[in-house]
C-alpha cells in the first residue's frame, strides 16, 4: 500500500477520548503515513471529575508515555516531555479554550479548521461516535475532501476504499473516496488497539483559544446520562426487546443480569417505550457490544440490533417465535417465553451463586 | 408565521426481510411484494414538526407545515395522510437518479428547495429530518444541508417545544442529554424521539383533504444540472454479511426444563469463566 505524507487523528482530551485515541492511532498505522498528528480538544466534561481528570488543571507525576498507558494524566500540559513520549505521534496539537463552558459539538468546527488550516493532512479520523460522526462530517464538507462515517475497514490503492455498514446494518457496502482530503470517522472496535511500541519525539503546539459566543442558543444544559455502568466491557449482557413486553419484565432482566455479574441493555422499542434509558440502547445507533455471553430475550434479531451483538463470544436467544430472524444468527436458541425462562434462570443462577458463597466462607 | 419543513423519505422495513430475501436480493432492491414506508426517523421528524406546530398554536401565533421528499415517486396514501394530519404542502422534488448513497445530492436538492423558496420570501424557521435512514444508513443529509444553507444543526433530537424567545430542544450527545433554546432558523436532525409515530388523522380530516395534490418540483429546477457536483464518494461494492453461527436449539417440555438445560449446556460454563478470570 502506498503511503501518504500526513493524517491526524482527532480525539477529545478526556478519558473516553484518550481511549478512544488509541483505537484511531491503531487505523492511522494502514495509512503508512510519514508523518502523523494527534489533534486534542479540549473539552469540560460534566460527566467527569474534572478536578481529577482534567489534563489541563492538574498537576500530576511524570510517566513515560506509550498506547498503553495513554491516560489524561499523561498527556497532561504540565507533563508532556517530548522524551518520554512512545506513542506514534509526530506532533501533538492541543486546543485549550480559555474559559471552557459547555458548548454543542459546532463549536467546536472553528477550532477544528484551525488546527487542519496549520499542516494540511491528507486523512483526518475521528472516532465514530456521536460527536465524531458530526465534526467527520462538518469538516469534509468545510474542507471539500471526502468523507466516510462508521468505517469498518479500508484499502488504499490511487483511491482510498472504505467498507461500511449499509441496509439497515443488514448489508456492507464499500465506498471509493475520490477527492483528498480524506475525513473519516472509524467505527467503534473496528480496528483493535495494538501495542505500538515504536517511539518518537512529537513537536507539542498548544493553543489556548476562546470560545466564541454562539448566537444561535442559549440555555443550554446537560443532564448527564452514562450507558449502564461499564456495558461496552461487560462479561455478560442481557439484552431487553420488545417482546419482553412490560417494564416490570425488564426489572425482572435487571436482576437476572446482577445476579450473572452483568449489565441490561435494550432494543430500541425497550428504549422508546421508555423500559430503559436512551443510553441503554444496544445496536448500530445504540452500544456495540463484546461480552463473553450476550442474552437476547424478545428479541427478533434485525440487522440495526445485530451491529451492536455480533462481536459476542456466545450469543443466546429466548424467542416465543421458532422462526425469528435472530435464531439464525445466535449460537444457542430457546423457542419459549422469554420473561418465564428470566424468572427460572435468575431462580438458579441465584441458588448457584448462594452455594458458592456458602462455599467460599466454609 | 413560523414556517416548518419537514423533510422525508419512504423507504422499504427491511426488519420484515428474510434470510432468504436477502440472499436473493438483486439490484440492491427489496422485493416488489414489498411496500414502502416512511423512514422510521423521519416519521419521528414528521411528528415532531407537527408538534411544534401545536405549540405554535397553542401560543397564539400561526405555523404552516411543508412536507418535501426528494425521490423517484411518492405514494399517494402517504402523501394524502401528511395532509389529513396538518401539512399544508407537500412537495415532491422529482429525481430518478441512485440517491441510496448520495446524502450530498439530497442535501443539494433541499438547499435548492429552501432557496427558491427564500427568493419568494418564504423562510423556514426550522428544516428538521431524520438523521438516518436505510438503504444507505449515510446519517450525512441534515449536517450537509445545514453547512450548504449556513445554518446551524443539532443532532439526535429526542424532543422540541415552542418557547419564549425560540424553540427548546432536547438532543442526545455522547455525554447524557443536552438541552439549549435554539433561536435562529435550524436544521435538526430528528433520532429516537420521545414521540416516534406520526398520529392518525380521523375520517373527517382524511375528507377535507381529498382533493389536495402533491406539489411536483422537477428536480433539476432545485439543482441545474451544470450544477451538478461530481460525487466525492461513489459506492463500489454491497455484499451480505457473513452469517459466523450455527443455532443449536434447547429442546425441554416446560419453560423450567428449557431454562434449567440452557444453563447447564451454555451459561454455567461462561458465567464460570467470567468468575474465575474476576
Ligand atoms: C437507521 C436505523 C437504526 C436503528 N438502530 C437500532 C439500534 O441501534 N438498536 C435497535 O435495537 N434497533 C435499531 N433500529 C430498529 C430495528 O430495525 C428494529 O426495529 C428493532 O431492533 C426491533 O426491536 P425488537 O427486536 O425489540 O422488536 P421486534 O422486532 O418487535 O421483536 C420482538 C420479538 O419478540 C418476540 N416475542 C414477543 N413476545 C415474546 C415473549 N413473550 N417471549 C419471547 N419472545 C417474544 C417476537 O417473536 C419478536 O421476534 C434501527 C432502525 C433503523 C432504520
Amino acid at each position: 500500500m502506498n503511503g501518504i505524507t500526513k493524517i491526524a487523528v482527532a480525539a477529545f482530551a478526556s478519558r473516553k477520548g484518550y481511549a478512544q485515541a488509541r483505537e484511531l492511532l491503531t487505523c492511522a498505522a494502514h495509512f503508512a503515513s510519514l508523518e502523523t498528528e494527534l489533534w486534542l480538544l479540549g473539552r469540560e466534561s460534566p460527566n467527569e471529575n474534572l478536578a481529577a481528570e482534567n489534563p489541563f488543571h492538574e498537576s500530576l507525576s511524570h510517566e513515560s508515555l506509550s498506547v498503553e498507558n495513554l491516560s489524561p494524566e499523561n498527556l497532561s500540559v504540565e507533563n508532556f516531555s517530548p522524551e518520554n513520549f512512545s506513542l506514534p505521534v509526530d506532533v501533538v496539537c492541543q486546543v485549550v479554550f480559555e474559559e471552557p463552558r459547555l458548548c454543542s459539538t459546532e463549536e467546536w468546527m472553528p477550532a477544528l479548521m484551525r488546527l487542519y488550516e496549520r499542516s494540511r493532512p491528507q486523512a483526518i479520523l475521528f472516532y465514530a461516535d456521536l460527536a465524531g460522526n458530526e465534526l467527520a462530517v462538518r469538516l469534509a464538507a468545510r474542507i471539500e475532501g471526502s468523507c466516510a462515517t462508521e468505517a469498518l475497514s479500508l484499502s488504499m490503492t490511487d483511491v482510498l476504499t472504505v467498507g461500511r455498514a449499509a441496509y439497515g446494518s443488514n448489508l456492507t457496502a464499500q465506498f471509493d473516496l475520490q477527492a483528498q482530503p480524506w475525513v473519516l470517522s472509524v467505527a467503534q472496535g473496528a480496528f483493535e488497539p495494538i501495542n505500538i511500541k515504536e517511539k518518537r519525539t512529537p513537536e507539542r503546539i498548544v493553543s489556548v483559544e476562546r470560545l466564541l459566543d454562539a448566537p444561535w442558543h442559549t440555555e443550554l444544559r446537560l443532564r448527564p446520562e452514562k450507558a449502564e455502568e461499564g456495558i461496552e466491557t461487560a462479561e455478560v449482557v442481557v439484552v431487553g426487546g420488545r417482546g419482553v413486553g412490560h417494564r416490570q419484565h425488564i426489572e425482572q432482566l435487571r436482576r437476572l443480569a446482577e445476579s450473572m455479574g452483568g449489565k441490561l441493555g435494550g432494543t430500541r422499542p425497550a428504549v422508546l417505550d421508555g423500559w430503559l434509558r436512551h443510553k441503554d440502547l444496544i445496536g448500530a445507533s445504540g452500544n456495540v457490544v463484546r461480552p463473553k455471553l450476550c442474552l437476547a430475550m424478545g428479541v427478533s434479531g434485525s440487522g440495526p440490533f445485530m451491529a451492536g451483538v455480533e462481536k459476542s463470544d456466545v450469543l443466546a436467544a429466548v424467542n416465543n417465535d421458532p422462526d425469528a430472524l435472530i435464531f439464525k444468527y445466535c449460537d444457542v436458541g430457546v423457542v419459549e417465553d422469554c420473561n418465564a425462562v428470566a424468572q427460572e434462570l435468575e431462580r438458579i443462577i441465584s441458588k448457584s451463586n448462594n452455594s458458592n458463597k456458602r462455599t467460599a466462607n466454609s | 408565521m413560523v414556517r416548518l419543513l419537514a423533510c422525508f423519505k419512504t423507504t422499504w422495513n427491511l426488519d420484515e426481510m428474510t434470510t432468504d430475501e436477502w440472499n436473493r436480493m438483486e439490484d440492491g432492491r427489496p422485493p416488489s411484494f414489498m411496500k414502502k414506508t416512511l423512514g422510521m426517523y423521519d416519521e419521528s421528524a414528521l411528528e415532531l414538526a407537527l408538534r411544534i406546530s401545536d405549540d405554535v398554536k397553542a401560543l397564539g401565533g400561526e405555523s404552516e407545515l411543508t412536507a418535501l421528499t426528494v425521490d423517484e415517486d411518492i405514494e399517494d396514501h402517504i402523501a394524502k395522510n401528511l395532509f389529513a394530519i396538518g401539512y399544508a404542502r407537500v412537495v415532491h422534488a422529482a429525481c430518478r437518479e441512485d440517491l441510496r448513497f448520495r446524502p450530498d445530492l439530497v442535501a443539494d436538492m433541499i438547499c435548492g428547495f429552501v432557496k427558491n423558496a427564500e427568493r419568494l420570501e418564504n423562510f423556514f424557521d426550522l428544516i428538521l429530518t431524520g438523521q438516518q435512514a436505510n438503504l444507505g444508513d449515510n446519517g450525512q443529509t441534515h449536517l450537509l444541508m445545514a453547512e450548504k444553507l449556513g445554518l446551524p444543526c443539532v443532532l439526535n433530537v429526542i424532543d422540541a417545544s415552542r418557547v419564549e424567545g425560540g424553540v427548546r430542544v432536547a438532543s442526545l450527545v455522547d455525554d447524557g442529554l443536552l438541552e439549549q433554546t435554539i433561536t435562529t432558523s435550524a436544521v435538526l436532525g430528528v433520532g429516537n424521539a420521545a414521540h416516534p409515530y406520526l398520529r392518525v388523522p380521523t375520517l373527517r380530516e382524511r375528507m377535507n383533504v381529498s382533493k389536495k395534490s402533491v406539489l411536483l418540483v422537477p428536480g433539476e429546477s432545485l439543482v441545474p444540472p451544470d450544477e451538478r457536483r461530481p460525487p466525492k464518494v461513489i459506492q463500489t461494492g454491497l455484499s451480505l454479511k457473513k452469517i459466523q453461527r450455527e443455532c443449536r436449539f434447547i429442546q425441554g417440555e416446560s419453560a423450567e426444563e428449557k431454562a434449567r438445560s440452557l444453563y447447564d449446556s451454555c451459561l454455567e460454563e461462561v458465567l464460570r469463566s467470567c468468575a474465575l478470570k474476576s
